[in-house]
């Protein structure tokens, strides 16, 4: 290990907000000041105090509780998303790029046609069909996720494929899968690393769009898009509803950006 | 002493990037007349490309430390204001560098850059006038269809063609100086030769003087009367090319010159 | 010209292959248009009825020419839920979204492009430090809150536009721009913050390139070794960037338009999801998408034009 010193500004800011927005998710899993769904008609948009630090909702229910559960929610959804974009993306680049050919030609062109799709229209047209909620949102985001990162692998792979190194694995008897998985993938880790950040924060961004819009999370579970939607009917009478939440999405991108900035400065 | 075109006094250059200032070009003097080659030789690191950079206004000023004189026709330009010395860059001092694939601008074309030092210093040209020199340039510098060149991109060109058009661009003002930082290195040996020959014809022609930088002795051999050789940002020897091949004084001179292939030596013979 | 063609090619058979995945995606749902249209009061012979009369019984291929065909025309169908052609329901509607990214991306070009420059020419300087700080929490910040954010203070607090109003591009068109000042506004601010981070970073990059030697060496002076040679250089990657952005900014709106409370075509969108309404939802779609894919198409073109190496490169 590095000296924390020694790291860029950007990446140890980076990591401190990433580091406090992790442990609160964390502990959203496992407990919450109050119950998020738990309705207080005492508490009904009360103002951050001691007992609400974020104030309530129009519900009466704690603002800081469905932040925790709003996050975790957010969280879990970005990282199935990018984890399936990856995934298929690995399969899809690797593959073109190493064999090259008809199969790459093809896979390219529907990549290039998914890649012209917006993914919000593409996860509208999943939600319009399959109905609404999280795991359809899942989907389509990771499938809108497959094309920009199967175009990065497949770079790396035409890039390493006519190495010396995997010609003399070819030569030695190597199988291609072996080739592929074990001598070239790791070598394609770093480029991939600061795609996937980047690629975690659009999912986040896209999700709470997808949840503002209402065809998310669906209520009652918590989720800081659709609190968003719900806070700004209260906006004049009670900002801090719509802040909070707010707060939160701009700090997990934040930190999550700086330390995608911050690899790539190294 | 009218035929002196440049003097370099006491050249001074240090850096001061790092924490300890770096002295890459120390106390160094040297005369060019008019219509002389003069051949500067050493090894990377020895201060001569950065001396071509002082001389053609090059340097960065804000993190280094520049004492001495430069004087180019009894001005001095090392000291002089940004203003001034632009007056002379590109106009009476042409320079070409080392990386022709890297030196042209990738997004204009060929003739916009040939013509640009003309537009710059010779603002009441016509642009038929601008472009019948550009024309006569490329020509000049044995560019086939100068023409079609003209309206080329830089990616359309070989190496040697594009330090060609780096030459043409150089020369199109006709300065009095030419200075040609290892204009050779990157290029294929025979392509080495080509630029060297047009080098000698255009100092004949045009009586321009040429500062001709380099690491390869058997090119500076051919084409300079006189050489300098640096080491370290020092001035070890300096002469006649053919005396200080015969009798090289100093022990580094010897070793430069025992360092060229033995074929190279016997084609020279 | 050949580069162009290639292009134009590939972009047809995109829009081609989108219309059939979104024609195809629509058709296999459960339960068929028929059903949807008539919804409680289906009876099967109302629904064998209907069926015919919609061609359903047809093949399915069969079907998706003619709609094809009938789209190209501009004839998108006719809505479920509001018993009228598609057409008629987005044609004044399909402006205000187009006008609002328009408007948003004119924003984006005019405000980035001095300051990245600028904070290029001034970076490591403290003005440059302070706008890099600013980008890079206004890049994190999801333009819907954004839009949240400027309603709050512009809209309630200083009282500068009425939150939800809106005045239409027909009855007023000086009110209805300015109403759609802060919404674009909202959408340009986190592409303004990505696209001076880009310029200034590609400008300085450019910056370090031998050719900039040259152009010195020539006589020219910073301003004009800045304007002639590193600015069209550093254009280049930012101009794939705007081209990406500007389908973000038409895609965006869509959110936008909700948090404005302005009838696009995001709204119709919306509530025609809501409503199963899917001739709407369909042409909606397919007509986004087209826009995208043509506005990408364009970019290509733009890009080819600024960066001579591309054609080549395609070649060989």
């Amino acid at each position: 290990m590095k000296k924390w010193k020694s790291y860029p500004v950007n990446f140890r800011i980076g990591a401190v907000i990433t580091g406090i927005m992790l442990l609160l998710i964390v502990v959203g899993f496992f407990y919450t000041p109050y119950n998020p769904t738990g309705m207080d008609n005492s508490a009904k948009l009360a103002a951050p105090s001691l007992r609400h630090i974020m104030g309530c909702d129009n519900f009466g229910r704690d603002i800081f509780s469905r932040v925790l559960k709003g996050m975790g929610n957010t969280f879990l959804i970005a990282l199935a998303t990018v984890a399936i974009g990856v995934v298929c993306g690995i399969i899809v680049g690797a593959f073109t790029g190493y064999y090259g050919g008809w199969l790459d030609e093809i896979l390219m062109r529907v990549n290039d046609v998914v890649f012209a799709f917006p993914s919000i229209l593409l996860a509208l047209v999943f939600v319009s069909i399959f109905g609404t909620g999280k795991y359809n949102v899942v989907l389509a985001l990771g499938i809108a996720f497959v094309p920009s990162f199967a175009r990065i692998v497949r770079g790396e792979f035409i890039k390493y494929r006519d190495m010396d190194y995997v010609k003399s694995a070819r030569l030695a008897g190597v199988s291609s899968l072996r080739i592929i998985f074990v001598h070239i993938l790791p070598n394609t880790m770093t480029v991939l690393l600061s795609s996937i950040m980047i690629g975690f924060n659009n999912a986040v961004l896209a999700e709470a769009g997808m949840s503002y819009l209402g065809i998310g999370v669906q209520p009652p579970d918590a989720s800081l898009g659709s609190m968003l939607s719900e806070a700004q009917t209260y906006l004049f009478s009670a900002p801090n509803y719509a802040v909070f939440p707010g707060l939160m999405i701009i700090l997990m991108v934040l930190g999550f950006s700086l330390l995608a900035d911050g690899i790539k400065e190294r | 002493m009218e035929d002196l075109l440049l003097e370099i006094k006491d050249l001074n250059i240090e850096f001061h990037d790092h924490d300890v200032p770096e002295r890459v070009v120390n106390g160094l003097n040297m005369k060019l007349k008019r219509g002389e080659i003069l051949g500067i030789v050493g090894e990377s690191g020895s201060g001569k490309s950065m001396t071509a950079m002082a001389i053609a206004g090059l340097l960065r000023r804000h993190d280094m430390k520049i004492g001495g004189e430069i004087n180019f026709e009894g001005t001095e330009i090392l000291h002089a204001s940004r203003t001034e010395i632009r007056g002379f860059q590109g106009d009476d001092i042409g320079i070409i560098f080392q990386e022709p694939m890297t030196s042209l601008n990738p997004v204009k074309r060929i003739g916009w850059q040939v013509e640009e030092s003309l537009r710059i210093h010779r603002p009441e040209m016509s642009k038929a006038q601008r472009y019948a020199l550009a024309i006569d340039s490329l020509k000049s510098v044995e560019l086939e269809e100068p023409e079609k060149t003209y309206k080329k991109y830089p990616h359309e060109l070989s190496g040697g063609m594009r330090q060609r058009v780096m030459i043409a661009s150089a020369m199109i003002c006709e300065p009095k100086l030419l200075i040609a930082d290892e204009p050779t290195t990157a290029l294929d040996v025979t392509i080495q030769l080509q630029i060297v020959k047009l080098l000698q014809r255009l100092n004949r022609e045009k009586n321009t003087s040429i500062l001709f930088i380099s690491h390869d002795l058997s090119l500076v051999k051919q084409l300079c009367a006189k050489i300098l050789v640096m080491h370290d940002g020092r001035v070890v020897e300096a002469g006649d090319t053919l005396e200080i091949f015969t009798h090289p004084k100093e022990a580094y001179t010897k070793e430069l010159i025992g360092a060229i292939p033995k074929v190279e030596k016997m084609k020279q013979l | 010209m050949k580069y162009v063609g290639k292009k134009l090619v590939t972009m047809l058979i995109t829009l081609l292959c989108i219309s059939f995945l979104v024609y195809f995606a629509f058709d296999i749902i459960p339960g068929d248009a028929a059903l949807a249209a008539l919804g409680t009061d289906s009876t099967p012979e109302r629904l064998a009825a209907l069926r015919e009369q919609l061609g359903l019984n047809r093949p399915f291929l069969e079907r998706y020419f003619e709609w094809l065909i009938n789209f190209v025309r501009g004839d998108f169908g006719v809505s479920y839920k509001y018993k009228m052609p598609v057409a008629d329901m987005i044609s004044s509607k399909l402006p205000i979204t187009v006008i609002m990214a328009l408007m948003s991306f004119a924003m984006m070009v005019v405000i980035s492009l001095p300051m990245g420059v600028y904070t290029a020419m001034n970076s490591g300087r403290r003005v440059d430090r302070l706008i890099m700080v600013v980008n890079q929490v206004m890049m994190s910040v999801p333009h819907f809150f954004m839009g949240i954010i400027i309603t709050y203070v512009f809209g309630l607090v200083f009282r500068l536009f009425t939150p939800g109003g809106f005045v239409s591009y027909e009855t007023n068109f000086g009110k209805f721009i300015s109403y759609l000042i802060f919404p674009c506004i909202a959408i340009a601010l986190p592409k303004i913050a990505m696209s001076v981070k880009l310029l200034r970073g590609s400008c300085i990059e450019e910056a370090q390139k031998d050719y900039v030697r040259t152009a010195y060496s020539k006589g020219n002076n910073t301003r004009t070794v800045l304007y002639k040679h590193v600015l069209r250089n550093a254009m280049i990657p930012v101009i794939t960037l705007w081209g990406m952005t500007l389908a973000d900014m038409l895609v965006g709106s869509i959110v936008i338009e909700q948090v404005f409370n302005i009838p696009g075509i995001g709204r119709i969108l919306l509530t025609s999801i809501s409503y199963r309404d899917y001739p709407v939802v369909e042409a909606v779609i397919v007509l986004i998408a087209a826009v995208v894919i043509v506005t990408n198409f364009c970019v290509d073109i733009i890009y080819q034009i600024a960066d001579p190496r591309i054609s080549v490169g395609e070649n060989g």
